[in-house]
């Protein structure tokens, strides 16, 4: 249910919009010469779409996309005169309150208001004027001491491949002039800037294409879901 | 997650979550509050409460409330399950019986850990009312602060909520907040 | 652009009238109770662990799932585990995680004497839910409500309850069931077991039954296995068996309940059932058959403990704050039956006294506030009563029209509480008119 509402949303606003990325600066910037990205634990979860047209997580599948994803980060962003750390969990992520744990939080909710408030056209705020001025607070400085970054990267991936007997009724489907969808891909990532909280770039895609299985098209995702990157 | 995908919902029926703009200077709102606000906001009608955000309802949400009346609930504009379980309002409560009231029907609207900071008696649009301040998380476990400020005026509850996320959001909005609280009166 | 969310959109509600037509058809519960009377299901199985245990066998190893066990990471249940992990993660730091040390190391204690050599693989959440429930995820994430806890008088139905989970997770239960839901289209049942029923916390898990998820020969195999752990470890199960005459008793309350609700609703009609359990086999039935595994297996034998000490010494911290949450409810007649259940044993009568009169006091019909103060004053007399007391009782000595001992009694609640979050207002009660 969360899933269909998610797309059917996505869907409505792509239908009403043509951009899908939002930022606030042209350039990365930092006080040392090097700029440092902080890689948040990337969210990616494959699943296998059945014939019934339910969808189950596939282990192996996201398994493979997580390298994938990271490798293409990687070699992207490389071009952006970044270095890419990951970040390290702590006992703290564990404990709720914990400022970290909470400024994990906070970017989930505050990701979903973007969806809602800025790229929603129904839900538009008419007060911001059409400014992006989201943000996670200065408390966000706790990640930039902590691991010594500029910026924060979230990645966030959902994909799913339909199995055999799927793709049968896919083709069946095309027969009678019937659309089955063979499989959806839907992403989103934020860039955050950890001296002042800030969300200075946001970008999301949805497609009913694409494949995060294998390296190549991975490759190609990826890109997509980095879009209007800052250089 | 599950809340804001409701209301995400909801907003697909285009016109029920469309926000209009309010201007910083003295507003009328909820058709019961004479307020003045230094900052702009964004206004959204809801079931029995009119809410203003300026970054988002997830992030922070200011509700004023316009009467419920004798055997009512707190927010009728809720999802039935959760209408369910709310506490309904008795016009011959006291304070402690109001303080109570507050806490359940917060803690039933599907927030979870609700601390109570303070309740006092405090002054509401020139009435004696109330103040109760607390903290809550949601099922997700990101902090919120709260603050719920009324009084009960001709057997209904008045009453004027402000939540927002304890990192950064919450005290973003609340001296705007106090403002308009110091200059409310009802009409 | 438009057109991939066109067709994203379009597809979307394709996939929706895809998914609604097709399906093998699904058995009733009815249908399954019947499989299992006429043996068509695997009775003989569960008497097989019966004998195993009785020829001295090893219960644990049914399955041959060694302890330690993880999927293989090209299966499905591999797919599923990672799915439970991601929940499990974030739930952590839920907001309705249940921290206090004291309880989450008690159960824990318990669950690993039970589970033996399968400690390491079950993982207990404590959650702030006051409806009665335990539920076990594939991975091993085991969700305990506070609820449930209120209702157990002793450990050996804790252990009761918690080695009926165990089995589940020993016998992959939810496993079996996510690949039949899978096979038939049940969308209801995949929704709810991999996101809403185990993860996003406990209001879901009702509006989907994760419980009921199971299938009812499930539960009897895995009540079974409940049994032989409480034998294994010497609790009685006689005495655990008592848990579920506790819920017939309250089961019985519901009905009043409902008729207070629906009262004048003529769509309505009030009867048993649709209850936490609905689709687990009966609670009558269930106490039956662990009646039945206690005098053929513990028949003489002994001694049995019920651990009624060592469940005290955790709850007795913690009850009050349960039965607020039961009072918050709102099922009066459930909330009453339980406290006259929970009198039966001679502990703290005065907090169970208080929360009585609480009862009345929030249901507020004509010549309750008069029943309230009753059972406040009795509580009085009694051990264990919190000093909120007083507040609620100037509260309804205020509604009783008798200000000077209203005062008294909130002039009592600050001097016993005289740091409470409320006590500028207490003061203004104080002080009114003098």
């Amino acid at each position: 249910m969360k899933r269909a509402l998610l797309l059917v949303f996505v869907g409505l606003v792509l239908a009403a919009c043509q951009t899908t990325s939002a930022r606030t600066i042209n350039k990365l910037s930092s006080q040392s010469t090097e700029k440092v990205i902080l890689v948040m634990p990337t969210d990616v979860e494959l699943s296998e779409l059945h014939a019934s047209g339910l969808t189950t997580p596939h282990a192996e599948w996201t398994e493979n996309a997580r390298k994938h994803i990271d490798d293409a980060l990687r070699n992207e962003l490389t071009t952006h005169n970044a270095r890419l750390i990951d970040y390290t969990k702590t006992a703290d992520d564990e404990k709720r309150t914990s400022t970290q744990a909470q400024l994990q939080k906070l970017h989930g909710v505050v990701g979903a208001t973007v969806f809602i408030n800025h790229f929603n056209p129904n839900g538009k705020l008419p007060a911001k004027k059409e400014k992006f001025d989201w943000s996670l607070g200065p408390q966000a400085k706790v990640l930039k001491q902590r691991h010594n970054a500029d910026y924060a990267l979230f990645v966030y991936v959902r994909d799913s491949y339909a199995t055999p007997s799927r793709v049968a009724a896919q083709v069946i489907g095309a027969l009678l002039g019937v659309g089955i969808q063979g499989g959806v891909q839907f992403g989103f990532c934020s860039l955050v800037d950890l001296n002042s909280g800030d969300i200075v770039w946001f970008n999301y895609l949805a497609r009913g294409h694409g494949d995060l299985r294998t390296q190549e098209p991975a490759v190609e995702s990826v890109k997509e879901l980095l879009l209007n990157f800052p250089t | 997650m599950k809340r804001i995908l409701f209301v995400l919902a909801m907003c697909l029926g285009a016109s029920a979550c469309v926000y209009t703009h309010i201007e910083a200077k003295p507003q009328t709102v909820a058709g019961a509050f004479h307020v003045n606000t230094p900052v702009e906001w964004n206004q959204r009608d809801q079931e029995k409460m009119t809410v203003w955000t300026i970054d988002g309802q997830g992030l922070q949400l200011l509700g004023f409330v316009n009467g419920i009346d004798d055997g009512q609930v707190l927010y009728p504009g809720g999802q039935p399950d959760i209408i369910d379980k709310l506490p309904k309002f008795d016009k011959k409560m006291s304070l402690p019986e109001i303080r109570e009231l507050l806490l359940n029907s917060i803690e039933a609207s599907s927030l979870e850990d609700v601390r109570e900071e303070r309740f006092e008696p405090a002054k509401f649009g020139g009435e004696d009312g109330f103040r109760l301040q607390y903290r809550a998380a949601s099922k997700q476990g990101l902090e919120y602060r709260g603050m719920l400020v009324g009084a009960v005026r001709n057997g209904k509850l008045w009453f004027v909520q402000y939540a927002g996320t304890d990192l950064y959001y919450y005290e973003k909005a609340l001296p705007a907040v106090e403002e308009i609280l110091n200059s409310l009166k009802f009409i | 652009m438009w057109k991939a969310a066109a067709f994203v959109v379009s597809s979307l509600l394709l996939g929706g009238c895809v998914t609604g037509g097709s399906g093998a058809p699904k058995l009733t519960a009815d249908q399954i109770d019947q499989k299992v009377e006429s043996g068509d299901v695997d009775m003989q199985t569960l008497d097989s662990i019966v004998d195993t245990y009785e020829a001295g066998g090893d219960v644990y190893g049914l399955e041959g799932l060694e302890a330690g066990y993880r999927p293989a990471l090209t299966s499905d249940e591999a797919g599923i585990w990672m799915r439970m992990e991601k929940l499990e993660s974030s739930f952590k730091t839920s907001g309705g995680r249940v921290l206090r040390s004291d309880i989450n190391t008690y159960v824990k204690t318990v669950v690993c004497k039970l589970a033996g050599p399968f400690c390491g693989d079950i993982r207990i959440y404590i959650i702030d839910e006051p409806v009665p429930n335990a539920s076990m995820a594939p991975n091993g994430m085991m969700l305990v409500h506070t609820g449930i806890l209120l209702q157990f008088r002793n450990e050996s139905q804790l252990s009761a309850v918690l080695g009926h989970e165990i089995g589940h997770y020993l016998r992959r239960h939810s496993l079996q069931r996510i690949r039949q839901a899978v096979q038939i289209g049940d969308a209801a049942t995949i929704f709810g077991m991999l996101t809403g029923g185990i993860g996003s916390m406990a209001a879901a898990i009702f509006t989907h039954g994760t419980l009921s998820a199971y299938s009812r020969d499930h539960e009897r195999e895995a009540d079974k296995f409940g049994a032989l752990l409480l034998q294994r470890h010497g609790y009685s199960i006689r005495s655990a068996s008592g848990v579920w005459d506790q819920f017939i008793r309250i089961e019985n309350a519901k009905i009043d309940d409902d008729k207070e609700k629906y009262e004048g609703d003529e769509d309505v009609e009030v009867s048993k059932g649709g209850s936490f359990f609905s689709s687990h086999p009966g609670h009558k039935e269930r106490r039956d058959t662990m009646r039945v595994l206690a005098d053929r297996i513990q028949a003489g034998a002994g001694p049995y403990a019920d651990g009624r000490k060592e469940y005290w010494a955790i709850l007795k911290n913690y009850r009050l704050d349960l039965l607020e949450d039961e009072v918050n409810r709102n099922k009066p007649a459930q909330t009453l039956e339980l406290l006259k259940i929970l009198a039966e044993d001679p502990e703290s009568l005065g907090e169970l006294k208080y929360v009585e009169g609480e009862v009345y006091r929030r249901r507020r019909k004509d010549g309750d506030m008069e029943k309230a103060l009753a059972r406040y004053q009795e509580a009085l007399k009694l051990d264990g009563y919190p000093a909120k007391l007083h507040r609620a009782m100037g509260t309804v000595l205020s509604r009783l029209d008798r200000p000077t001992e209203a005062k008294e009694a909130f002039q009592k609640y600050l001097e016993a509480a005289p740091d409470a979050p409320d006590n500028k207002l207490i003061r203004q009660m104080v002080n009114i008119g003098s």
